[in-house]
C-alpha cells in the first residue's frame, strides 16, 4: 500500500471509474434512460446493473476505492510527519556534499574566515543559517530558505483526508429531501418532524427573446408544530437558513390547476375558470374549461399528454356547448393559435383548422421545488478546501533551496570548501542561482 | 457588431502571430519572433476592445450587470483564446521562448476561429440574459480560473510536444535545424513540469470555488456533473503526473504522455461535456 505504484493504480482506478459514470446513464439523473439502456442490452444491460454501474458515484466499490485513497494517503504521507535532515557525522559531511544534486569546491587560505564569510553572504542571500556540530573540525553549517515548502505536501493530503471525513458526516448524519408545494399551500419536511413548509406565494420571471427563466422565488414561511418559525422570500444563490438546514430554491413548474383563463374573438375577449361553465354573450354557446397542459404534447396513440411541467407549450382543453345539443371539446394551443385539436369522446385528438375563438392567456397555479439540506460535514469540507489550498501554494509555489557548506582545515595546505546545493523544484533557476552564489562566495574569500 | 468585426481582427492577428511562428521554427531571424509576439500583443488588444464592446452590450440586459459574458460558447472560446495567449506571451515571453510559438498558439487559433465559426453558425455573438444559478459573484470567478488553469495546461502541452520532437531529433542520425533551436530536453521537461505544478493548484482552487458555488445554490458541494466529474477526471491525471515525477522520478517521454492525457481531459472537459452536462452545457444553453 507504501508504493508509489499502487497509488498511482488508486488514482488510475478513479478516473476510469469516474470517466464511465458521465458515459452510462445514472438512476439519480435518468431512471428512465437506464431502464431504456438495461432492456435495449440484454447481456451488458443487467450485468452492469449487478455492479452498481447505473448508480455508480454512491456503488460500494467506488466509495471503497475513495476509502483506499484514504488509506493510502494516511499510510503513505501522515504517518512520517516532515522532519528535519538527520544530523550527519563529521565523518560523513563530506559524503553528504557529494551526495547534492549541484556541488561546487574550492580551496581558502584561513578557514575560520572563510566559513565566517560564507555563513555571512548566505544570510544576507536570505538564507536560514545553522551550524551543525562537529567538534572542532571540520566547520559546516546547514542553509537553507523556504523551509514551510516542507509542510505543503503534508497539510495538502492531509486535506484530502479532511475533505472526505466531511463527506462521510454528511453521508452518516446529514440529509437531503426534495420539496414541493404549489403557491398557497405547504407540505411536510418529512426528514424534520413537526416543520413544515408553506409557499405563500411564487413569481417568476422570464427573457422575452428567449423563454429562458430570468429570475424565481418563493416567499416561504416555515412552520414549527403549526406555528409560524420564520419566513423569507428565497431565489437560486439566496437560500433560508434555520438551525443549520438550509433550503434551496430549486426549481419550478405547472401543477396542472389554473385560476383563469381568457379566450379573445376578433372582436371581444371573454374569462373562464376552471369547470365553470359560461355562456358567451349575445350567442347559445356555453364554453366550459377544465383540462391545462403546461407543455402540450400528443401520445403516439392520439392522447393529449404533458410532456413536462415546465409552461413552454401552454394549451387549455375547452368543451364548446350550444343549445342545438352541438357539442365539440376543443384543446387551444395558446403559443400557436393557429393550431387547434378536437378530442372525440375516447379521448382521441384530430388536428383540425381553429375555432373561432383563441387562448389569448392562462394563469396557472406554479408550484415550488425546494431542496432541503442538512450537511454538517461542509465546514469540514470548506476547512480541508481551505488547508488544501494552502499546501498547494507553499508545495508548488515556494522553492525550498538548501545549501550545505563544509570547510575542512589542512595543516599543509590551504583549507578545502565543499558547498552542495539542493533544490525542492525549479532545477535550472536553482543551477542559476547555486553558480551564481558559489561565485560570490569565491569573491568574499578572495 | 462591431464587437464581432473586433473580434475577427483579433482573430486574423492571432493566426498571423502563429503562422510567424512556424516560419521562426526554420528561420533563424529573431525578428519573426518579436513580430509574433507583437502580432500577438496587438490581438490581446483589440481582443480586449471586443471584450469591452461585448460587455457593454451584455450589461444591457439589467439581470447581466457587472458579470462576465461568458455563459455562452462563443463567450467561453473568446476567453480561452484570450487566456491561452496571454499565458503564452508571459511564460514563453519572459523566458524568450519565441520558439514554442508553433507548439502552444494553434490551441489559441483553434479557440478563436471556432468562436468565430460559432459566431457565424448562430448569426450572433450570443448575448443572452443569465440563468438565476448564473446571477452570482462566483460567475466572475470560478469560470475565469478554471480557464486559466486550462491555458496553463495548453501551454504546458506545447512544450510537451516540443519536448517529444526534440527527442526524436537527438535519437535521429541525422537532426534537422530544429533540434538546434529548440531548447534543450532538461528546459522542455523543466518547463512542463513548472507550468503544471503552476496549473494544478489553479485547476483545484477552482474546483473547489465551483463547490462552494454550488453549495450556495443548490446545497450541494459536489453533484457529480459531467463537468464536475471530468474536472476532477483532469485534476487525478495531473495528480498521477505530479507523482510520477515528484515521488517515482519519471522525467521527459514517459511524464510528458501523463501531461499529454491531462490535457486531452481538458478539452473533453472544455467541449465534450456540453453534450453530457445538464448544468454545464454551453451547446446547449440558450
Amino acid at each position: 500500500m507504501r508504493s508509489i505504484r499502487f497509488n498511482i493504480w488508486l488514482l488510475c482506478a478513479l478516473i476510469l471509474a469516474s470517466a464511465a459514470g458521465t458515459f452510462l446513464p445514472q438512476v439519480a439523473e435518468d431512471p428512465g434512460r437506464v431502464e431504456t439502456f438495461i432492456a435495449s442490452h440484454s447481456l451488458l444491460g443487467p450485468a452492469l446493473n449487478s455492479l452498481g454501474f447505473f448508480d455508480l458515484f454512491h456503488s460500494r466499490w467506488f466509495l471503497a476505492l475513495w476509502a483506499l485513497m484514504v488509506l493510502d494517503i494516511a499510510a503513505c504521507k501522515l504517518m512520517e510527519f516532515p522532519s528535519r535532515d538527520p544530523e550527519a557525522r563529521p565523518e560523513d559531511l563530506e559524503k553528504m556534499v557529494r551526495s547534492r544534486p549541484l556541488t561546487a569546491k574550492f580551496t581558502a587560505q584561513d578557514a575560520d574566515k572563510a566559513f565566517s564569510g560564507i555563513r555571512g553572504l548566505l544570510a544576507r542571500e536570505g538564507y536560514k543559517v545553522r551550524l551543525l556540530p562537529t567538534g572542532t573540525s571540520p566547520l559546516a553549517a546547514a542553509a537553507e530558505i523556504h523551509s514551510p515548502q516542507a509542510w505543503g505536501s503534508f497539510i495538502s493530503h492531509a486535506s484530502l483526508v479532511v475533505i472526505l471525513a466531511g463527506c462521510l458526516v454528511k453521508w452518516l448524519f446529514g440529509f437531503q429531501e426534495y420539496v414541493a408545494a404549489a403557491e398557497g399551500s405547504s407540505a411536510r419536511v418529512t426528514k424534520r418532524p413537526g416543520w413544515e413548509l408553506r409557499v405563500d406565494s411564487f413569481k417568476v420571471e422570464r427573457y422575452a427573446d428567449t423563454g429562458a427563466s430570468k429570475s424565481f422565488e418563493s416567499k416561504l414561511t416555515l412552520m414549527e408544530n403549526n406555528l409560524p418559525l420564520t419566513e423569507k422570500t428565497i431565489r437560486v444563490n439566496s437560500p433560508l437558513s434555520v438551525q443549520g438546514i438550509n433550503f434551496y430554491q430549486d426549481s419550478w413548474g405547472a401543477t396542472g390547476k389554473w385560476r383563469s383563463a381568457r379566450l379573445a374573438w376578433p372582436d371581444r375577449e371573454f374569462e373562464l375558470t376552471q369547470g365553470l361553465p359560461r355562456t358567451v354573450p349575445g350567442t347559445d354557446t356555453k364554453l366550459t374549461a377544465d383540462l391545462f397542459a403546461a407543455d402540450f404534447g400528443v401520445t403516439p396513440e392520439g392522447h393529449a399528454d404533458n410532456l413536462t411541467t415546465e409552461p413552454t407549450n401552454p394549451a387549455l382543453r375547452v368543451k364548446e356547448e350550444h343549445r342545438s345539443g352541438l357539442s365539440r371539446t376543443w384543446w387551444l394551443l395558446q403559443l400557436e393559435p393557429s393550431r387547434a385539436f378536437l378530442e372525440d369522446a375516447d379521448g382521441r385528438l384530430q388536428e383540425v383548422p381553429p375555432p373561432p375563438f383563441k387562448l389569448a392567456a392562462v394563469d396557472p397555479v406554479l408550484f415550488s421545488g425546494i431542496q432541503v439540506v442538512y450537511d454538517p460535514g461542509y465546514p469540514l469540507v470548506l476547512a480541508g478546501s481551505l488547508a488544501w489550498l494552502a499546501g498547494m501554494v507553499v508545495n508548488f509555489y515556494l522553492h525550498r533551496r538548501k545549501f550545505l557548506v563544509v570547510v575542512i582545515p589542512e595543516t599543509s595546505r590551504p583549507a578545502r570548501v565543499l558547498v552542495g546545493g539542493w533544490s525542492s523544484q525549479g532545477a535550472v533557476a536553482f543551477k542559476k542561482d547555486f553558480d551564481q552564489v558559489v561565485s560570490r562566495m569565491r569573491e568574499v574569500l578572495s | 457588431m462591431m464587437e464581432s468585426v473586433l473580434f475577427q481582427i483579433a482573430a486574423a492577428l492571432y493566426v498571423a502571430g502563429t503562422a510567424l511562428g512556424f516560419v521562426f521554427l526554420y528561420n533563424r531571424d529573431e525578428r519573426l519572433s518579436r513580430w509574433m509576439f507583437n502580432l500577438l500583443a496587438a490581438g490581446v488588444v483589440v481582443h480586449l476592445a471586443s471584450l469591452g464592446m461585448r460587455m457593454k452590450h451584455f450589461w444591457e440586459i439589467p439581470e447581466n450587470r457587472w458579470y462576465l459574458p461568458i455563459n455562452s460558447f462563443f463567450g467561453a472560446l473568446s476567453a480561452m483564446t484570450l487566456a491561452i495567449t496571454a499565458t503564452f506571451v508571459v511564460v514563453e515571453g519572459r523566458h524568450r521562448l519565441g520558439i514554442m510559438g508553433a507548439f502552444v498558439l494553434p490551441w489559441a487559433c483553434a479557440a478563436a476561429v471556432g468562436a468565430v465559426f460559432r459566431t457565424h453558425s448562430v448569426g450572433s455573438t450570443e448575448i443572452h440574459g443569465l440563468a438565476p444559478a448564473l446571477q452570482s459573484y462566483w460567475m466572475n470567478i470560478h469560470p475565469m480560473v478554471i480557464m486559466i488553469a486550462y491555458a496553463i495546461f495548453g501551454n504546458a502541452f506545447g512544450v510537451g510536444l516540443a519536448l517529444l520532437i526534440q527527442e526524436r531529433q537527438l535519437k535521429s542520425k541525422r537532426p534537422q535545424e530544429l533540434c538546434y533551436r529548440l531548447p534543450s530536453i532538461e528546459e522542455l521537461d523543466n518547463l512542463n513540469y513548472r507550468l503544471i505544478a503552476a496549473g494544478f493548484p489553479v485547476l483545484t482552487v477552482g474546483i473547489i470555488m465551483g463547490g462552494i458555488w454550488a453549495h450556495e445554490a443548490w446545497g450541494r458541494f459536489w453533484g457529480w456533473d459531467a463537468k464536475e466529474t471530468w474536472s476532477l477526471i483532469t485534476a487525478l491525471v495531473y495528480a498521477v503526473f505530479l507523482h510520477q515525477r515528484l515521488v517515482a522520478g519519471w522525467r521527459g517521454r514517459k511524464a510528458v504522455y501523463t501531461s499529454m492525457l491531462g490535457f486531452a481531459c481538458v478539452v473533453f472537459t472544455f467541449i465534450g461535456v456540453n453534450f453530457l452536462s445538464r448544468l454545464h452545457g454551453y451547446l446547449s444553453a440558450p
